[in-house]
């Protein structure tokens, strides 16, 4: 309950799922966060791989090469993504400010997966002044330097850890859907005038091996959705 | 020249802090974010730590060299992995200069006003990098990139693979540890050098045996 980020079942679903299959294919994503919000961890996973043994703050920006992202939509369904170079780089603001920062990290690519924590969702670090909202005054200037098409998705890490330290879930359910209504509320004003640009957040867990399949999955076809639906307001007007 | 710590970040804060040897600062106060030259980072690459390994994680020493920086100012910066931080990642501490042209780093500030934790770290790397000269060659690779007279662009000690600025750099870490890169490149001109003596004593060998069997059926001939 906690992870469901997008409504819909039968045709509908079935057609979003085969819509996102199709755009998904080739896309270049890139991952940027505050320290600690578990982007090295989020490239593991999307590589198949075990979050590494040897974990380091990463300190330096280091070239990745390019690599495939096989991601299961479903059974038979199964999504390409080419994760672009250049990702490893640290959390710190210092490394969001610097030229080889952030911003050449996400020059290129077709969606920015910002990375926070559930802590930071629930302490409200969104709020002016603080840390994530400052990521977020930093993505607005920055938005003009990036592609035309990059859209920005949120992903809400340790979500995990809050639902072994609670024991009344519909509590928690109803604290993180006040979190998220306001994180939502936030980022689409700052965001003025790319807040269509913002595809919404997902709750997410790197160490859940269970919970990191369906959530990304989730975020996957939420991205999605928010593209076509932009798409049709478009060719609408 | 001016020294300053860069601290480990082991709290996962916001900002990188910095010290002078006695009061600690914001790094963004001693040198602004959008004037650090591309590629330059207070730490270990995540690279250097996956090539060494957790055993001699200790052993490791990177430095970074730009000449040329403001003006013809020089930053110079040499790092070791200094423990964990909260969540049990690797942090980083660093020695960094702020040089004028002519200037060399010398590897001395104070650390009694650090913190416990890292006090130790800071130590050992003043030391390792002061000791007279030893079996130490990651100590011994910072002191030759100091040291280095001419450089025209930005250098490191060791060969970085993955890194997003290139760097000319002295060493290398090979599967048996760091390796003078002069060294490895003077094995390799050597490995080079006898395949072509080879290939002459073949070509030598092969020639005089077309000469022999081309004039024995003239000899034939005559007899």
């Amino acid at each position: 309950m906690l992870l469901a980020s997008l409504p819909g079942t039968g045709k509908h679903f079935y057609r979003l799922v085969r819509g996102a299959l199709t755009w998904w294919s080739g896309k270049k994503i890139a991952v940027i966060g505050p320290t600690a919000s578990g982007k090295d961890s989020f490239l593991a996973r999307l590589q198949n791989k075990e979050i590494p043994e040897l974990h380091s703050n990463s300190a330096t920006g280091e070239r990745i090469k390019s690599f495939k992202v096989n991601l299961a939509l479903s059974d038979r369904q199964v999504i390409d993504i080419t994760c672009k170079g250049m990702v490893n780089i640290g959390g710190e603001a210092d490394y969001r400010d610097m030229p080889s920062g952030w911003l050449a990290v996400c020059k290129g690519a077709d969606v920015v997966f910002y990375m926070m924590t559930v802590e930071d969702l629930l302490a409200k670090r969104f709020r002016k002044g603080r840390r994530i909202r400052q990521d977020f005054d930093w993505l607005l200037t920055a938005l003009p330097d990036l592609k035309r098409s990059t859209l920005i998705h949120i992903l809400i890490n340790k979500i995990d850890q809050r639902i072994e330290s609670h024991t009344d879930y519909g509590a928690l359910a109803e604290e993180l859907e006040k979190g998220l209504s306001a994180l939502t509320k936030t980022v689409k004003e700052v965001l003025h005038p790319y807040e269509a640009r913002y595809t919404g957040a997902t709750l997410i867990s790197m160490k859940n091996k269970q919970i990191y399949t369906c959530a990304i999955n989730d975020a996957l076809r939420a991205v999605y959705s928010a593209f076509h639906e932009t798409a049709k307001r478009k060719k609408k007007a | 020249m001016r020294v300053y710590w860069v601290l480990p970040n082991r709290d996962q804060e916001d900002d990188i802090l910095a010290s002078d040897g006695e009061k600690t600062i914001p790094l963004r106060e001693i040198l602004d974010p959008k004037l650090r030259p591309d590629g330059f980072a207070p730490g270990v690459p995540a690279e250097l730590l996956e090539k060494v390994g957790r055993k001699a994680l200790a052993e490791i020493l990177f430095a970074q060299r730009f000449p040329a920086w403001e003006a013809d100012r020089q930053l110079f910066s040499v790092s070791t992995p200094a423990g964990l931080d909260s969540s049990g990642r690797v942090v980083h501490l660093s020695l960094l200069f702020l040089l004028e042209p002519y200037e060399r780093p010398e590897f001395e500030l104070p650390y009694a006003s650090l913190s416990k934790e890292d006090r130790p770290y800071a130590k050992a790397l003043v030391l390792r990098i002061t000791a007279p000269k030893g079996d130490d060659l990651w100590a011994q690779s910072v002191r030759d990139l100091s040291e280095l007279r001419h450089l025209g662009r930005p250098a490191t000690n060791v060969a970085l693979d993955r890194s997003v600025v290139p760097f000319d750099s002295l060493y290398v870490v090979g599967p048996r540890g760091l390796v003078k890169k002069a060294a490895s490149r003077r094995k390799s001109r050597r490995t080079v050098i006898v395949f072509l003596i080879l290939f002459a004593v073949a070509g030598a060998w092969l020639s005089l045996r077309a000469c022999e069997q081309s004039s024995r059926p003239a000899v034939m001939r005559e007899l």
